[in-house]
């Protein structure tokens, strides 16, 4: 149990230092730093277009109001924040490191391979404008549907960004890790960040065949439609559980297939 | 050796760069799928409730065909070439085209061409394929003139999105960091030519400012040509519109150049 | 004691070819053809604690798919590896804090950052405690002479001055075992000597086990007590480098000087004779004809100075080499 604490904390501890090692490597070049949060702006203001669009038209897709989409769209907004922030970077990184061979010597670091490649670097601008118009739209969304402010509610929203975060790490990995295997993913990339932007509207606007493939295959809906459906009440029995086990089943996948990228690494190439 | 030869040259190199990258194109062309998939559903949802209502003057068809040729059309005009003539700019390489008997402009014109243009004929097909698909579902014959007026509305329109980025992209000649600048006006060229969704619903006073830009006339008028909501006298009159933006942005750009070039041959290269 | 252990151990992989032109992308695209390369063919060698070893070879020869082998990197085809008791491959934390490796052209140093950032983050990724980091890093600043670096981002330092922060960053968890994969490419020849010295005090005062891979033979010279020569994946010598002089070598170079202009007739008694012009030559002896010819040319010849060397080290190895490849 201590030595499981001691790791823990050690782990949390090089976190820290990724983080801190990355800020100040991003103010050393201020003017970047800035126009990163301006291209991203931009990107924010094409998909507020989608907003702009569901309070014209009055759109109500079954029972949601255009308020209850502005808490989806929030909650979309949010977690392309969180990955652009804490994920994207890195998995542009894989490839290269294969590439250039520069994964031999992250090899050799007595830590987890994964921790160190998938987490390493932290990106502080962009998600600035992504996190802070998410955040403005949840609570506006929230506050209109008049869905009390309950510990339980926090807690379970809480619990399901969780979820979200780690499907978004499990899933926009994926395009990278192939890249052990093949040279050039990056169209398989450019697809999956078209399907994550589908998530700019809530699922039920999508066909029934849609929605099963993008909740029980690639679990990319259930990244920002559980939370907002727990706390109006419309997240069925049957789909919480689903949604409580899918980051664990994705987590293990996901380690088993970058097991299977390592070993390939070290067996396949001279 | 005529001029012509060089040119042809310039734009089988350029065919050749894109057939390099063919499985990118590929994959972009996935990727186009899937905002066209999102907006049709978004486009349903709305008009789902009350079907004969027009949202921002569009019947619930004209939007879905707007939905899909907007998205062609944009793929089709677009390009990156502002981010290569700024790297031109940047790394010193225009000094090689100044110290040739080539025009930098009709170089980068002719390479882009080449590298467009085995994409474009594909997108151009895809989009004689939907209107055949429409037609067929709707039982009413399709109309070929539409199809060949559309032909010259892109065209122009992708010379005209052409000399846009050239103007944009005089503007490496004063600021140093500009890659993302240029993400930044991309999209933002995107958004106001009609690319996302129909520039109608930006609402009346928008309207009227784009309607003294040539953004309005390139995605925005070449989707409305083929839907099918513009009548053969607007078509035409958009037409000319579109020669005479494209000879005023020529200018525009010219202009822009030769102070750039000023200041980058005052700056020693 | 014996620190690595290496039986019989190969490493082949496989790769592909692609022809020039758009047709053949096509074609490859359908099938491919698969070629096999055996970058490591059936090599055993053992080292003991406290040595240093060069590892010389040609360009693509092994040495790198070796050491990456020994440090876990590559899991061998066939054959076995110990290492301080540990199989590599299985690459385990306790067994990755004993090592380091350090490529010359690859570098784990945040590029923006200073150095000390990066040594920071390896102490806590080593686990390495307060006491001994500070120790180790005073006593290694000290010995590379780079205090006046250690706060200025790694970009804007000179490629010397980066490898030896490399080496600072690699070396704050103590290893007992160091992997250097040409340590010197590229530096000049002052911070080639620098490194060169650091690595030989570091490997006496605190008995690390060095493996070197260079290309450089003063590198080996000045440094390495053995020497393992790998030539396609072979090993074709292990030993000391002197006895590969006794070894290897039977002949002896005599270098004359002469007085007056000596035409090549008065010379051609002896056999060997490397190059000769008017007011010298160099010839080639076996080592027991050394005293009677040298006694006999100083009779007969008007010689100013007479000079009797060791074939130089370079040219023994591209003979040996070229005696293996002709096998």
């Amino acid at each position: 149990m201590y030595a499981w604490w001691h790791t823990l904390k050690n782990y949390l501890v090089i976190y820290w230092l990724f983080a801190k090692n990355c800020f100040m490597a991003q103010m050393e070049y201020r003017f970047n730093f800035y126009l990163g949060i301006g291209v991203e702006i931009s990107y924010l203001i094409a998909k507020l277009l989608y907003v702009v669009v569901v309070y014209k038209t009055d759109l109500h897709i079954g029972s949601i109001t255009p308020d209850g989409i502005l808490l989806f769209v929030g909650t979309f907004t949010l977690m392309t924040g969180i990955y652009s922030g804490l994920f994207f970077y890195n998995s542009l990184k894989i490839s290269e490191y294969v590439r250039e061979g520069t994964l031999d010597l992250l090899l050799v670091k007595p830590i987890s391979l994964q921790f160190l490649v998938t987490l390493r670097y932290i990106h502080f601008g962009t998600p600035i404008p992504n996190v802070i118009a998410g955040g403005v739209m949840i609570v506006i969304g929230w506050n209109a549907l008049e869905i009390p402010v309950t510990f339980f509610h926090l807690f379970a929203y809480g619990l399901f960004l969780g979820v979200a975060t780690i499907l978004a790490y499990c899933l926009m990995f994926l395009p990278a890790l192939l890249s052990f295997w093949f040279v050039n993913t990056g169209g398989l990339g450019m697809i999956f960040y078209s399907i994550w932007d589908a998530n700019n509207m809530p699922m039920a606007i999508y066909s029934k065949w849609a929605r099963r493939i993008g909740i029980y295959v690639l679990p990319f809906m259930v990244i920002t439609n559980f939370g907002p459906l727990l706390i109006m009440q419309e997240l069925r029995v049957d789909q919480l559980i689903w949604g409580l086990c899918v980051p664990i089943i994705m987590l293990v996948g996901f380690r088993m297939l970058w097991k299977r990228a390592i070993s390939n690494y070290s067996s396949a190439s001279g | 050796m005529s001029s012509y030869e060089t040119y042809n040259r310039i734009f089988k190199l350029g065919m050749q760069s894109a057939l390099e990258y063919r499985m990118d194109l590929i994959f972009s062309l996935l990727s186009a799928f899937f905002p066209i998939m999102i907006q049709y559903f978004i486009w349903s949802a709305v008009y789902a409730d009350n079907p004969d209502q027009a949202y921002f003057g569009y019947s619930y068809h004209e939007m879905i065909m707007y939905t899909i040729f907007a998205a062609f059309t944009t793929r089709i005009v677009m390009t990156h070439v502002e981010h290569e003539m700024a790297l031109d700019i940047k790394d010193g390489h225009l000094n090689r085209y100044l110290v040739r008997p080539i025009n930098y402009f009709s170089y980068r014109f002719f390479n882009l061409i080449g590298q467009k243009m085995f994409f474009n004929c594909l997108m151009v097909c895809a989009i004689f394929a939907v209107l055949i698909c429409y037609s067929i579902y709707n039982g009413t014959p399709m109309k070929l003139e539409r199809f060949l007026l559309f032909l010259a509305a892109v065209i122009l329109a992708f010379i005209l999105n052409m000399l846009i980025s050239y103007a944009i992209a005089a503007i490496a000649f004063w600021l140093s960091e500009i890659s993302y600048f240029f993400e930044m006006t991309g999209l933002f060229v995107i958004i106001i030519s009609g690319g996302m969704f129909p520039v109608d619903i930006f609402g009346p006073w928008v309207n009227a400012m784009l309607d003294y830009s040539p953004f309005k006339l390139t995605i925005y008028f070449a989707a409305n040509v083929v839907s099918g909501r513009l009548a053969r006298e607007e078509i035409i009159a958009g037409i000319g519109m579109q020669g005479l933006w494209i000879i005023s942005m020529y200018i525009l750009s010219r202009i822009l150049w030769r102070i750039g070039m000023k200041r980058y041959l005052g700056l020693g290269g | 004691m014996e620190i690595i252990a290496v039986k019989e151990l190969s490493k082949s992989f496989e790769y592909y070819t692609k022809e020039l032109g758009v047709r053949n992308s096509i074609k490859n695209l359908l099938f491919r053809k698969t070629l096999i390369k055996e970058a490591v063919r059936d090599i055993s060698f053992r080292i003991d604690q406290g040595e240093f070893v060069a590892f010389l070879g040609p360009n693509g020869a092994g040495k790198t798919t070796t050491l990456k082998m020994l440090s876990g990197i590559l899991h061998p085809t066939s054959g076995s590896v110990s290492v301080m008791g540990y199989n590599p491959s299985e690459r385990k934390n306790e067994f990755k804090r004993k090592f380091a490796i350090v490529m010359g052209q690859k570098s784990q140093l945040w590029w923006d950052l200073p150095a000390i950032e990066s040594i920071l983050l390896n102490k806590y990724i080593y686990q390495v405690e307060d006491v001994a980091y500070r120790k180790s890093l005073d006593e290694l600043t000290e010995l590379l002479q780079v205090h006046h670096v250690m706060n200025v981002q790694v970009r804007r330092l000179s490629l010397g001055e980066r490898m030896k922060l490399e080496l600072i960053a690699s070396l704050i968890h103590k290893p007992q075992l160091l992997f250097l994969d040409e340590p010197t490419i590229g530096l000049d020849i002052e911070t080639q000597k620098k490194v060169r010295d650091f690595l030989k005090y570091y490997n006496e005062q605190h008995k690390t086990t060095i493996v070197l891979t260079s290309h450089y033979m003063k590198d080996i010279e000045d440094l390495c007590s053995r020497l393992i020569l790998i030539s396609d994946g072979q090993l074709i010598y292990d030993g000391n480098l002197k006895e590969m002089n006794g070894a290897m070598n039977q002949t002896k170079v005599i270098k004359l000087k002469f007085t007056e202009r000596v035409k090549l007739e008065q010379l051609q008694t002896y056999a060997g004779i490397r190059h000769a012009e008017d007011y010298q030559a160099t010839l080639e002896i076996p080592k027991e004809q050394v005293n009677a010819v040298s006694r006999e040319l100083l009779a007969r010849l008007p010689i100013e100075d007479i000079l009797i060397e060791d074939i130089p080290v370079e040219e023994m190895i591209v003979s040996m080499y070229q005696r293996k490849r002709a096998q």
